[in-house]
């Protein structure tokens, strides 16, 4: 299949009163029609403003995007005019939030904001959008659309509203939803119930969606591929079963020792990753993670890896189609040596 | 390809689900923004006082026992009595047929001065507060920087000076006077709320500026402008007085209270109602407006609707 999002060493940074924060430091990834990525990391990883990025939804300034490219279905999304990236915003990527408390208009009627992207992008007029509107609240799963449409935001339970945000994201059909951590607000149960329906649904539009999250579960669920990133960079890149089964990255390897065990002894300790993320105002010039790191050798205190193909990885591409695998590390944490 | 079945079906299972929820009954803003605003004492005072003043303005004519311009010099510098309520002036004209045309007059120039205010103020500073161009920013908030330099009623003055006399050069150069005010406020509501996630969001769906401003921002900034709007008719009223007291605003033979109390103060030794029932109507009027702002500030910071609701029961 066609690559859908090619990003190609995107930059960005904060420029701010302590100096400029460096949020992402040249990342790359492709992405495929109908292919689920799922982006993981701790706060502060640069997770969120890679995404924005790509949408220019940051505010500059602070914000500014020092380089690379992000070529979405022959368009550099980085480089085309303020009015080209409206008219792809919400029409051909859609984004969903964190927080549903908050990322609806509390003054506005639920209807209402998602008719409005459907009569901006579509043209609808306001019957149509409304009548349409009623049909996606439906599909989302929320009972008895015909009135949920005249509602305002505090009326419905956060659960709802995720939904509402969903069917919001969804209205103009677009090719690649971003989830910006839909789940992170909301309770366990519910969380289960927006990822089976972001999964089914896409399943039946055959849209491919970046999942952002700091959950390594919710990740083995739902993503096809991985990426784990840390101080703005990607360490590891791998399908989704490929990570978990042969991880190559201390980083990753430290991210899973952190979860809880279901069926670990009582009482146990859970483990953490030592120390805390870098100050990304000041980078050191090695790899970021060195300091936290228990694989560390000398060469990681002085160069920064790239994120290069693994040696002999379990599995190749479906097709064959080059490295499926990419660690940012230059020791082989299976045998604990220098690559 | 996943197994799982058709979304529609998961959807309508798992909105099984939520069909215990019960839909939620809105009071909507207006309703229990007034009903707090009731429950306030200070601004139930002032919402009467308004509402009284509205009531003079619109129904003067057919309340008024007098043609406010008709001279009887009979009854020149009458006191107060049954057939004139608040007495005579020195052409024999009734105070009382006066004040509530001069109602009239000072409601009409509150309402266009704080109109032109309010929008052009208004935007401003919403454009001001949601560019991000610094430049643009800059040099608005530094003009308006400028105009609130000036004392306002000064302000005023020097506009009406370029202007000539008159009640509409009135209006404008009020009007004028209190853009800044309106800028500052409007930027500062702004900025709280452009960086709200429901402002990303609007944007992340292709939204354009001309759209967010006023179906996301504005709606989503009023409160303070409310309040403001209240509060600069008071000043606005205060401020036409002035100008007709001076005798740049309304012109005569036109009822003004600002002009009436002018024209009083050389009577005042001999016939002290001719100064005092405009006075008392101007201090009223801007009471009147101060505390409904009063009362509608606490009725829309989420603070103090607490207190009132918890007072209410």
């Amino acid at each position: 299949m066609e690559d859908l999002l090619t990003v190609e060493n995107l930059e960005t940074e904060f420029h701010t009163a302590e100096g400029i924060v460096k949020a992402v430091n040249g990342i790359s990834y492709s992405l495929k029609e109908g292919e689920i990525l799922g982006i993981v990391g701790e706060s502060g990883s640069g997770k969120s403003v890679s995404v924005l990025s790509l949408l220019r939804l940051l505010p500059q300034p602070p914000a500014y995007i020092k380089g690379g490219t992000a070529v979405f279905r022959d368009r550099d999304l980085l480089h085309i005019s303020d009015e080209e990236i409206r008219s792809v915003r919400g029409n051909e990527i859609a984004m969903i939030f964190q927080d549903p408390m908050t990322s609806l208009n509390p003054v506005m009627k639920i209807g209402k904001q998602i008719g409005e992207a459907l009569q901006l992008h579509l043209g609808m007029t306001e019957t149509e959008a409304r009548e349409r509107t009623i049909e996606l609240l439906t599909h989302v799963g929320i009972p008895m659309a015909e009135q949920r449409v005249d509602q305002y935001p505090h009326q419905l339970s956060g659960g709802m509203r995720q939904r509402v945000m969903i069917a919001l994201g969804l209205s103009c059909n677009p090719r690649l939803l971003i989830a910006d951590e839909p789940t992170t607000a909301l309770d366990v149960t519910i969380q289960a119930q927006i990822i089976n329906l972001v999964h089914n649904l896409q399943n039946e539009t055959g849209m491919a969606v970046i999942w952002i999250t700091h959950d390594l579960g919710v990740v083995a669920g739902i993503a096809d591929k991985v990426i784990v990133m840390y101080a703005g960079k990607v360490v590891e890149y791998a399908a989704v079963d490929e990570l978990f089964e042969d991880t190559r990255h201390p980083y990753t390897l430290g991210l899973l020792a952190s979860l809880p065990e279901m069926d670990g002894e009582e009482q146990s300790e859970l483990k953490t990753v030592r120390g805390s993320p870098p100050d990304l105002t000041n980078l050191p010039p090695g790899c970021p993670f060195a300091p936290r790191c228990d694989y560390v050798i000398d060469k990681c205190l002085s160069e920064n890896p790239a994120a290069i193909p693994v040696e002999a990885p379990i599995r190749m591409d479906q097709n064959n189609e080059g490295p499926v695998h990419l660690a940012a590390c230059w020791v082989d944490v299976r045998v604990r040596e220098a690559i | 390809m996943t197994t799982n079945p058709p979304a529609s079906d998961v959807a309508q299972v798992m909105g099984e689900e939520l069909a215990g929820e019960e839909l939620v009954e809105s009071k909507g803003f207006w309703r229990t923004t007034m009903q707090r605003l009731l429950r306030h004492p200070v601004g139930r005072i002032g919402l009467i006082i308004v509402i009284i003043l509205v009531i003079m303005a619109l129904l003067g004519p057919t309340l008024s026992p007098y043609d406010p311009n008709t001279m009887d010099f009979a009854n020149r510098f009458s006191p107060p009595s049954m057939q004139h309520y608040f007495g005579t002036d020195d052409f024999g004209r009734d105070t009382f047929s006066r004040i509530l045309y001069g109602a009239r007059i000072s409601l009409m120039v509150g309402v266009i001065a704080v109109g032109i205010a309010g929008t052009v103020g208004t935007f401003l500073g919403m454009v001001s507060g949601y560019t991000s161009r610094r430049w643009l920013d800059e040099s608005i908030m530094r003009g308006m920087d400028i105009l609130f330099a000036f004392p306002a009623i000064l302000l005023a003055i020097a506009i009406m000076a370029a202007l000539g006399k008159g009640v509409a050069n009135a209006m404008i150069a009020i009007g004028l006077v209190y853009i800044p005010i309106f800028a500052r406020i409007a930027r500062g509501a702004v900025l709280s709320v452009r960086n709200d996630e429901y402002v990303t969001a609007a944007r992340a769906l292709g939204t354009p500026n001309r759209v967010i401003l006023p179906r996301h921002i504005l709606p989503n900034s009023m409160a303070p402008l409310i309040v403001e709007i209240s509060l600069s008719l008071a000043f606005a009223i205060l401020a036409e007085a002035a100008l007709s007291f001076f005798g740049l605003g309304t012109q005569p033979p036109t009822p003004s209270w600002g002009r009436m109390l002018s024209e009083g103060r050389a009577y005042f030794q001999q016939s002290v109602w001719m100064a005092i029932f405009p006075g008392l109507a101007i201090m009223l009027s801007v009471m009147g407006f101060n505390f409904l702002g009063d009362g509608l500030r606490d009725a829309l910071d989420p603070k103090m609707k607490q207190m009132l609701e918890i007072r209410g029961r």
